[in-house]
């Protein structure tokens, strides 16, 4: 593709064009339609250099790259100087140019840029803080690196070099060693000391910052996360973004050396703090800025769906769904049974909790979560990291959190506003929608919590309720609607709030609980799993209603049961039966319900609510 | 040349601005505010940029939008008057300011909405303070002296925030030109105190899903410090932006700074803006004659939450507030109401909270669990790093006028519930640790929710037993909810209803993520007197839209459900009443204190009450009677408050405890099947026999504060099993404490019988009754024939017996009042 070259490797100089072509006016939009024109499609895409898998010293400045990341922290309006004119040294002669897409007003070494010019015009724009996705499953990240077609050679090598030993890792059940994120970390970090060797003497020899190395907090949301941060700057949509949204950025590269921060220099001290510059202008080498010209604001992280649900690939997807739920659906039931020890009643609501997600909420009560709690499950401490390796092969974005008392009271999991650096720190809890969080509380002993403690439990309580996070803003907190799906395993019923507690029925025994899950693997062919992976987004884009029939029916069940007896169902019950009856639903890849799914659910919760009461009076 | 135009427009700038200053001849409002501040010895003149649009509507336009150049003009105008006003007093001061305020339309911004269309501008900007940082002294004038010369040289010092446009040389010289050395003469030097500020966005102003953003600000001079972190404020000021020219290279990015030329502490309520239409709205609400405004409000609270209307009026009274007075002694009578809500899982306990914290214009939410006693209260803590000692607010504290929340009460510890007990009644903390005495207010109403001892309510046991909270504690809470899953299928039915249609009703613009409208509409634009010239914001709207799919059929136009904002709004203008109780009310709320407290003793195994009676019970009546009396928009709470307050308590007090089936007694007596029929039949439902008594016209009011024994009945009713040895044993209580009572009834009487029919005189009434109690007394019966009463009754009266009608007469307002009845020519009792 030749034309392709042209636009992605100096896309300033069509924007310098444009820009000259409307008489020294060019507006985002203008951009956009220029890019997008050439983007038409999903393939096209694809031969954009990613920011996730291709390290950026391995990308040259200034080219268009993509981007898929979680708005992490918004900053405050930038002002930047949108036109500005630049003299030549020699002749004198005037010109204009335009200042957006970049960070510096540039010119030749013959010119300099004229400050005290009237043709200047500042211009807003705004610049968000934005992390790779956090809690991403491999097989995602995998995925959409294969589906590039980068031409950069050496960046594809390493990058083949690295899968095999994640892999590896991942059989093993060890998620989260930073092994093989630390070497990027520390090609970013060598590589940063080679660009501004000035800056590692400056900090080193002044020690003006004591206490704050010279790398910054990448402010990750999980810890052990790491992976390329990056500061998006946008130019128009501003207030359509909001922070947690899930985006794929199409923009300008800009890493250039002059950013960085010197340690010594003193202008602007009166107004930031150290912490805050450190925190707003990072070295460019280890967080590349992007001026984005295109975004696509990502439903769902598949990479094996396309992004949007009127592509035609998607509706096919939908349709070759449809026709073999029926098998697909009982492979997976018995995948998960399997794992569940021969459970079969915990397998049918732990897939129904795996395809939930809060659709809509009604006063403060959000609707259509289902969080669970499998409670008596095996007394291993590596169940907890063998489920959610399975599940993570399954759904795109999970976190496994175990539940010891030392997490509890050292882990920040609500974000904070840290207000002399002025910026939010990132928590545990600050996750995109549709993530779904595995509370090991198996792992739990007895001991005292401290405050911290304390209201991280509490934040994790409200969570599971209300589906809301209070972002801690010092003078006040706010809340933030979150999506997140959370299953609890625990052995007795659990501290947390569920919506729903399971108790496992053991039928299978195992002295070995690795083996035991190691015996899946086999089963689990990737191309099983890819099914099982689009099965899964698919249901949360489907659309669901209930006949009036089946709404009179459910009515009438409802006054009868609590005829006799009104504890037999609650509201809450109710509630919980009508979710079920959704997800159910939609787990057989149907819009409606029938009457027989409505009983098939009232039998599970029958089931459900024996064994209960079963398990009361033993624990 | 073009700096001498330039020179010369601004002389004439300045010129207009003295015009403008020097108002001696019109109203000589500035002329007067001059003098103030020189009197004063101040250095800053506030005008208002109203009056400046009024006097010179150019110089207004070019203020705002030119500021720079204006404010140097209008600061020397002001140097100009002040000099000539006190000549002495314009020496002392090197500069005078002027600092704004008034409506700045749309220059009145936040940190979201001020862009760089502002640069240049004077802008009206609030948010929450940050971050302040330490106040520097800034240099202005240096004097040097070489002691080579003898030479002293002076040097003025700007930079890119004063308001000159050429910042000087930062460089503070050491040399003369000629190399000679230069001593600083620092007592001759000139400071100016410096300081900046960062404020942040408001959190209610943030739109949902966005993080707020903050701006730095400049204070110099009198403005410093004007403010800490975490208050409220607005600043008037300049906004411009600093060149970001870093490390040699010229970077396209300007950091952007506003000069405050005057800040302004917001308070921290947040008072709605009340439109003139919103007023006559209220107003007109309030004074519906067909509707019951109380019941009204009631309902349209937290309407997702089905049923529970008696909560809901409880909870309605609690954001009212009673009335609270500080007696001369200091002795505060709180004016919060209480209220604690007893019962099973998930009957929407933890809505309602939820519900008040999204309601209630300052509300704070805690868990049991969640805090401990000192955290609801105050602690003394100690840094850890300077060992300085702190007191830290807890959520009551934070809560003061407002409500706090307390979720699963239950769950806290005994020593925490303590540590509230002094802020429930007293409003305060005392704090008495660690050096620091300390009295902090925290006139907070206390919502809490909580599961009853056993998990789930024990229906077999008293409710003090299945509550499980020290009665001191219990005391201290107005009323007291049990709140229980009933059996009703109607009930059901609408639930289920209202259920299935939240799970399918999804609104087509609505995702998932936009937090509810809730208090966004609260935004002033203008510093000051809002009902001045006010942009007509939008309509509050009084209801509710009706939607058909998320309400359903089933709710006629008549019930419709307030919207949330005329809610806020509503409750605002009524919490700001302080009605005064009548004398009907205050004798209603007398009996009936008397009666609760009688029944105190009359705990059986039937009903028994949620609460011990104590003297506090009192004052709750009072303050419910009150709090209702607000909800109509009334100065004076009357009778009929009191009976809505009474009604609340009868409500909150009593709960039948039901009795195990094996333990049931058989009717076998004949008696007690004759004290049914005299009872007229209960009712099963107490709800429909308090709304019979409510429905009760106005008229009739004498009658219901006259005669105890009504509302006894009333009970009753509601204890259909009650059996008749302990309801005689009450009656036998009731005619020893009657002495007490009759200096009520008399006063009362007069109103009763006035329009009445019966022809017998008011004192033969009064007479035959206290003959006819005594015949009962003696008889030690509750059924007397009627011959046998009227022989009775004549005994001791010689010369004046009652004669046949006037007794017929008697009896029959005596029956008409629920006293007696006749029956079969027998006299009962009631």
């Amino acid at each position: 593709m030749p034309g392709v070259e042209d636009w992605m490797n100096c896309p300033l100089n069509i924007i310098q064009n444009l820009f000259d072509q409307n008489g020294q006016n060019v507006t985002p939009t203008q951009v956009k339609e220029y890019f997008s024109k050439k983007l038409t499609g999903r393939e096209s895409l694809a031969w954009i250099p990613s920011l996730n898998d291709i390290p950026v010293h391995n990308l040259r400045p200034n080219t268009i790259v993509k981007y898929r990341c979680m708005i992490q922290d918004m900053f405050d309006p930038e002002l930047y100087l949108g036109v500005y004119e630049v003299n030549d040294v020699q002749t004198g002669q005037k010109s204009l140019k335009c200042g957006k897409y970049k960070d510096i007003a540039e010119c030749t070494p013959q010119q300099i840029v004229n400050m005290e010019s009237s043709e200047n015009k500042p211009m807003d724009r705004q610049t968000f803080y934005c992390v790779p996705i956090p809690g991403e499953a491999d097989w995602v990240k995998l995925a959409y690196a294969n589906q590039n077609v980068s031409d950069h050679g050496a960046s594809s090598s390493q990058s083949r070099l690295k899968r095999p030993l994640e892999d590896d890792q991942e059989k093993r059940g060890e998620k989260h060693s930073n092994n093989q994120n630390g070497d990027v970390n520390m090609e970013a970090e060598s590589l940063q000391q080679n660009n501004c060797p000035n800056q590692a003497n400056g900090s080193n020899g002044t020690g003006v910052r004591s206490g704050t190395n010279c790398k910054p907090d990448l402010n990750h949301p999980l810890p052990g996360e790491t992976g390329l941060t990056c500061l998006v700057k946008i130019y128009d949509d501003v207030d359509t973004f909001k922070v947690n949204d899930v985006v794929e950025f199409i923009g300008i590269l800009s890493v250039d050396p002059a950013m960085a921060q010197f340690p010594d220099s003193q202008e602007g001290e009166e107004f930031e703090t150290p912490e805050e510059r450190q925190a707003h202008s990072p070295p460019p080498s280890l967080v590349p800025r992007l001026h984005v010209v295109l975004y696509n604001k990502l439903n769902h992280d598949n990479p094996l769906l396309p992004p949007l649900k009127t592509d035609s690939a998607y509706t096919e997807a939908l349709s070759s769904l449809q026709s073999n739920i029926v098998n697909l659906r009982n492979e997976l039931i018995s995948v998960l049974e399997y794992s569940l020890l021969g459970d079969n009643l915990a397998a049918e609501y732990l897939l129904s909790h795996l395809i939930s997600y809060v659709y809509g909420r009604a006063d403060v009560m959000p609707l259509g979560k289902l969080s669970l709690n499998l409670s008596n499950c095996p007394n291993s401490r590596y169940y907890g990291g063998l489920m959610h390796r399975l599940i993570s092969a399954i759904l795109t974005k999970s976190h496994l959190l175990p539940m010891t008392i030392e997490n509890m009271n050292t882990m920040k999991l609500i974000p904070k506003k840290d207000i002399k650096a002025n910026r939010l720190e990132s928590g545990i809890l600050q996750l995109s929608d549709n993530t779904q969080l595995l509370i090991d509380e198996t792992l739990l002993q007895t001991g005292q919590l401290n405050p911290q403690g304390v209201r991280n439990v509490t934040a994790l309580g409200n969570l599971i309720t209300w589906q809301k996070v209070e972002y801690d803003f010092n003078f006040h907190s706010q809340p933030f609607s979150t999506n997140v799906n959370v299953l609890i395993l625990s052995e007795v019923k659990s501290l947390l709030p569920s919506d729903v507690q399971v108790p496992l029925n053991k039928k299978l025994t195992t002295d070995n609980i690795q083996e035991h899950f190691e015996q899946l693997d086999s089963r689990l062919t990737t191309e099983f799993l890819n099914k099982l992976r689009t099965y899964i987004t698919l249901t949360h884009t489907m659309d669901y209603s209930v006949s009036e029939d089946l709404q009179k029916i459910i009515q009438d069940d409802f006054v009868d049961s609590r005829k006799d007896n009104p504890k037999a169902m609650t509201i809450d019950d109710f509630h919980a039966l009508l979710n079920l009856l959704r997800l159910q639903t939609l787990s057989h890849c149907q819009p409606n319900p029938t009457p027989e799914m409505w009983n098939k659910v009232k039998t599970m919760e029958r089931e459900r609510r024996e064994r209960l009461t079963q398990a009361a009076p033993t624990s | 040349m073009m700096n001498n135009d330039v020179d010369q427009r601004l002389k004439e700038i300045q010129r207009e601005y003295l015009d403008f200053l020097d108002d001696d001849e019109d109203q000589g409002v500035y002329q007067q505010k001059v003098r103030d501040m020189i009197s004063e010895n101040q250095i800053r003149l506030t005008v208002n940029i109203n009056d400046l649009r009024k006097k010179n509507p150019k110089r207004a336009a070019s203020l705002l939008n030119e500021c720079f150049e204006e404010l140097i003009a209008f600061n020397r105008a002001l140097k100009e008057l002040v000099a000539s006003a006190d000549p002495l007093h314009a020496k002392q001061h090197e500069e005078f300011f002027v600092g704004f305020e008034g409506s700045f339309g749309a220059k009145h911004v936040n940190p979201r909405t001020l862009t760089s269309r502002f640069l240049g501008n004077m802008v009206c900007l609030e948010g929450i303070v940050t971050k302040c940082s330490l106040i520097r002294p800034k240099i202005v004038r240096s004097v040097h002296y070489c002691p080579a010369t003898k030479k002293t040289i002076e040097r003025k010092y700007t930079d890119m925030t004063s308001l000159e446009a050429h910042p000087s040389s930062a460089v503070y010289p050491t040399k003369d030109e000629d190399g000679n050395l230069l001593e600083t003469e620092f007592g001759l030097s000139v400071y100016k105190d410096h300081q900046t500020f960062s404020i942040q966005e408001m959190p209610e102003k943030a739109p949902p899903g966005q993080l707020p953003r903050s701006i730095d600000i400049i204070a110099d001079n009198d403005l410093v410090d004007n403010c800490k972190p975490g208050d409220r404020v607005q600043v008037i000021g300049t906004f411009r932006c600093l060149p970001g020219k870093k490390n040699g290279y010229t970077s396209g990015t300007f950091r952007t700074i506003l000069i405050a030329n005057n800040i302004q502490l917001l308070s921290k309520e947040v008072a709605p803006l009340f439109s003139a239409d919103d007023v006559a709205k209220i107003k007109k609400f309030g004074r519906q004659k067909n509707v019951d405004v109380f019941e009204a409000l009631a309902k349209s609270l937290a309407p997702s939450i089905h049923g529970h209307e008696y909560i809901k009026k409880a909870v309605l009274c609690m954001l009212l507030g009673g009335t609270e007075k500080i007696l001369e002694n200091g002795t505060r009578l709180r004016g919060d109401i209480n209220v604690l809500l007893i019962g099973d899982p998930s009957v929407a306990k933890s809505q309602m909270l939820r519900y008040v914290l999204n309601c209630a214009p300052r509300a704070i939410p805690t868990t049991g669990r969640g805090s401990s006693g000192v955290g609801l209260t105050a602690a003394v803590t100690t840094d850890s790093e300077t060992g300085d000692r702190r007191l830290e607010a807890g959520a009551m504290v934070l809560a003061d006028r407002g409500i706090v929340c307390i979720d699963e009460f239950d769950k806290m510890s005994d020593m925490d519930r303590t540590a509230i007990h002094e802020v429930m009644e007293q409003g305060r903390v005392t704090i008495a640790k660690a050096g620091i005495h300390a009295k902090l207010n925290a006139r907070c109403s206390v919502l809490a929710a909580a599961n009853p001892v056993y998990g789930r309510y024990d229906q077999y046991k008293t409710p003090m037993e299945n509550i499980g909270l020290q009665d001191s504690l219990l005391s201290r809470f107005d009323l007291l909810f049990i709140v229980l899953d009933k059996m009703d299928p109607d009930f059901d039915r609408r639930i289920s209803d209202h259920v299935l249609r939240m799970h399918r009703y999804r609104s087509a613009q609505e995702q998932d993520g936009d937090a509810l409208q809730m208090g966004n509409s609260v935004s002033l634009l203008a510093t000051q007197d809002p009902d001045k010239e006010r942009n007509e914001e939008q309509e509050t709207p009084m209801y509710e839209k009706y939607d058909a799919l998320l309400h359903g059929a089933t709710r006629s136009k008549k019930d419709r459900i307030l919207s949330m904002e005329f809610m806020r709004k509503y409750i605002h203008v009524a919490k700001a009443l302080k009605p005064s109780l009548t004398r009907e009310a205050a004798e209603l709320i007398a009996d009936e204190y008397a009666k609760l407290r009688n029944q105190d003793n009359l705990a059986q195994d039937h009903i028994a009450r949620t609460q011990p009676v104590t003297a506090r019970c009192l004052e709750t009546m009072i303050r419910l009677s009150t709090a209702h009396a607000k909800a109509r928009l009334s100065k004076t709470a009357d009778l009929q408050d009191a009976q809505a307050a009474v009604e609340l308590i009868q409500f909150a007090y009593f709960k039948k405890v039901l009795e195990k089936s094996r333990r049931r007694k058989q009717p076998d007596d004949s008696e007690e099947e004759s004290q049914d029929e005299v009872e007229q039949a209960p009712t099963p439902k107490r709800k429909k026999k308090s709304r019979a008594s409510k429905q009760r016209p106005p008229l009739k009011e004498g009658e219901e504060g006259y005669d105890p024994y009504d509302f006894e009945s009333a009970e009753s009713t509601a204890s259909e099993d009650e059996t008749p040895e302990s309801l005689e044993e009450s009656r036998k209580k009731r005619r020893k404490s009657k002495g007490d009572d009759d200096t009520a009834m008399e006063t009362d009487e007069t109103a009763t019988s006035k329009g009445d029919k019966p022809k017998i005189s008011d004192d033969r009434l009064k007479a035959f009754r206290s003959s006819l109690f005594n015949v009962f007394k003696a008889a030690h019966a509750q059924s007397l024939e009627l011959d046998k009463v009227r022989i009775e009754v004549n005994k001791d009266r010689l010369g004046d017996e009652f004669k046949d009608e006037e007794i017929k007469a008697a009896v029959d307002t005596m029956m008409d009042a629920n006293q007696i009845m006749l029956s079969d020519n027998v006299l009962f009792l009631i």
